[in-house]
């Protein structure tokens, strides 16, 4: 069934929980409406307003900004969602944010986004609580087409369960660990370090992690893989590892959410390779552990 | 599993700027969306943006190896003459020794199909990438199909890129050039310019005599009359919604006010382009792009099946793979249909 009011609420309200840990701000309150003179005013002269599931605030990992991501927040069953609805989500959220960048006045004063913020992300989270079909969801998200080009560019993300489960796996580590950055390269190609869990990396399927329980204890480096489908290639593994300046440690921890008898394969695989290697260039390699990690379904 | 170019790398900024560059953006960005990921940005920012995300393998792998793999839609271009098949053959096994008119280096192999027949297979190299270190040299191949009816001869090419396109119609013109292949049926030079017009008027009505009719015009082109080097010229957006509302009424072209003063003007029609369908062809239910023209010299009639749409669930109209063996019989039949108005309007 499409969502009701108050199941979309307990949604956003999880989405917001998850990703207030992982160094995003909510601004304002979940599910209010913001002002906005583009549409225009009513017959009694108020301002005729678009209604915003959540507004969020980061420092971007990547420009160093602060950045904005508008959400919108749907929970629907698989089978009542098609391709026009998608499609009809995502442009009616983009159009939001542009909207919102063309006249931000409201955004400074109602939610206290500082000025110089750039508002350039959209992210509908649609959870599908019943029918949820991972491969046949995939295929109709990658049926929606984006609009035309936009300057300044807009980043629209459409999070299914997959991400969605992603997301709660990575605040449930980051509860268990209490200390988690994630490694990003810079707009300027450096490699640094930051506690946001950017919108790309949600939607990436490795990045680059280090860890530590208590603020005095040394990073433990490593890398969280999502491998829900199978086990990823070890030498591509690897070479994204090295792209991210990761084998410079002396200990690397792959924390893989998967299946179990995927985290068996990539043990196996990624030993054999790095062996491989060795024995092939003399490379001294990180000493590696491959640990698994339960991946945790995201339930409103 | 697609194997990424240069042992399993995972790609660079400078390796995704090849690949926007080299890829065609309707794949790329259908790749992102299975990944939720929708980027509202020109092409210049599109390898920094990408660069954030880190998908798996097998993605990577199937965004590179669309490059050099075939593309979705194949289209079908042909043209057909009087001839003795023997002697046309024996131009073409001359042709294969030959670089052909294409800085490109063209190689032919030929082999016999059927007892009047035979089928050019013809190869030819791409480099991409040159701006990265993911230089791909690519080979590209398609046939050419040359079949014997009586004194006909029909020649379909199957090209798969519109490279692939170029070297085709260098091949007919090459044919015609060496008097293999003489197109004496469909001469336009022959007919008056208002008959030009009659012609392409019949063609886009819908006529149950034509199994593929008309359903909507794309484009028209026209060309000034009886001047030589004159190049043809686009129908202005304007004029064509003008000359597709009187198509779409039913309205006759050659009676239309623009088309008289085009004609008073001493233009003709050269092109059309429209979307078709078939009224008896059970194996494909959508529509195909058709493409009609007089575009060489001689003014040979090329036809050109390029793009096909489908409908959907939700009632759109969405492109799809042209069906070859579909293609290449709407070209055979549309071939007939343009002889045929063309004898019905001398």
């Amino acid at each position: 069934m499409p969502e009701n009011n108050r199941e979309s609420w307990s949604h956003a309200v999880l989405f917001a929980r998850h990703v207030t840990g992982l160094g995003w701000n909510l601004k304002g309150d979940l599910d209010r409406d913001i002002p906005c003179p583009k549409l225009g005013t009513y017959k009694s002269g108020r301002v005729k307003a678009h209604g915003v599931d959540g507004l969020f605030e980061f420092t971007c990992p990547y420009g160093g900004g602060q950045r904005a991501v508008l959400l919108e927040g749907k929970r629907w069953a698989f089978r009542n969602v098609g391709l026009s609805n998608l499609q009809d989500w995502m442009r009616t959220l983009v159009k939001k944010v542009r909207d919102l960048q063309e006249s931000p006045e409201e955004l400074y004063e109602l939610r206290g986004i500082s000025p110089g913020t750039s508002l350039d992300t959209a992210l509908v989270a649609w959870e599908c609580h019943e029918g949820w079909d991972g491969t046949a969801g995939k295929t109709l998200v990658g049926r929606v087409r984006p609009g035309r080009a936009t300057n300044p560019p807009i980043l629209a993300l459409i999070s299914t369960n997959t991400q969605l489960t992603r997301l709660s796996t990575v605040a449930n580590l980051k509860e268990r660990v209490r200390y988690l950055e994630f490694g990003y390269i810079n707009n300027r190609g450096l490699f640094s370090w930051s506690p946001v869990l950017s919108p790309e990396a949600l939607h990436s399927s490795m990045m680059p992690i280090r860890t530590k329980e208590a603020a005095d204890d040394r990073w433990e480096h490593g890398a969280l893989v999502f491998a829900e489908q199978g086990a990823p290639n070890p030498a591509f593994l690897l070479q994204y590892l090295s792209s991210r300046q990761m084998l410079s440690h002396g200990k690397l921890g792959i924390q893989v959410a998967g299946p179990e008898n995927v985290v068996q394969a990539v043990r196996q695989q990624v030993t054999s390779e790095v062996r491989s290697v060795e024995a092939q260039t003399g490379w001294s390699p990180p000493r590696f552990s491959v640990v698994p990690v339960p991946l945790v379904p995201f339930a409103s | 599993m697609d194997r990424l170019p240069n042992n399993d790398l995972f790609p660079t900024e400078s390796d995704l700027s090849a690949l926007v560059a080299d890829a065609r953006k309707g794949h790329l960005k259908g790749m992102l969306a299975t990944e939720g990921v929708f980027l509202y940005a020109r092409d210049r920012f599109l390898p920094s943006r990408m660069g954030r995300f880190a998908f798996d393998q097998s993605w990577y792998g199937r965004a590179y190896g669309n490059l050099s793999g075939p593309p979705n839609s194949r289209s079908v271009t042909g043209c057909q003459g009087e001839g003795d098949v023997a002697e046309f053959l024996e131009v073409v096994s001359e042709l294969a020794d030959t670089e052909l008119l294409t800085p490109t280096p063209v190689r032919f192999s030929m082999r016999p199909a059927g007892p009047t027949g035979a089928v050019l297979h013809v190869t030819h190299t791409e480099v991409k990438g040159r701006r990265a270190r993911r230089i791909q040299r690519i080979e590209h191949e398609f046939d050419v199909e040359v079949v014997a009816e009586g004194s006909q001869i029909r020649i379909l090419a199957f090209p798969r890129s519109s490279k692939d396109s170029t070297i085709a119609k260098a091949l007919f013109r090459e044919l015609l050039k060496r008097g293999a292949l003489k197109e004496e049926v469909v001469d336009l030079d022959r007919v008056s310019t208002r008959a030009r017009v009659r012609l392409f008027n019949r063609l886009l009505e819908s006529k149950e005599a034509d199994e593929w009719n008309a359903r909507e015009v794309c484009g028209l082109s026209i060309r000034m009359g009886e001047t030589a080097g004159h190049e043809d010229v686009e129908v202005s957006a304007e004029d064509l919604k003008v000359l597709k509302a009187a198509h779409l009424e039913g309205r006759n072209l050659d009676r239309h006010d623009l088309v008289e003063q085009l004609i008073d003007d001493g233009y003709y029609f050269s092109a059309a382009s429209y979307w078709a369908a078939c009224i008896r062809d059970s194996r494909f239910s959508g529509e195909l792009k058709i493409d009609v023209g007089f575009k060489l010299r001689p003014k040979v009639l090329l036809i050109q099946v390029s793009a096909a749409r489908q409908d959907t669930d939700d009632g759109r109209l969405e492109s799809c793979a042209v069906p070859h063996d579909v293609a290449a019989d709407a070209m055979r039949s549309t071939w007939s249909a343009v002889v045929r108005h063309f004898r019905a309007v001398q």
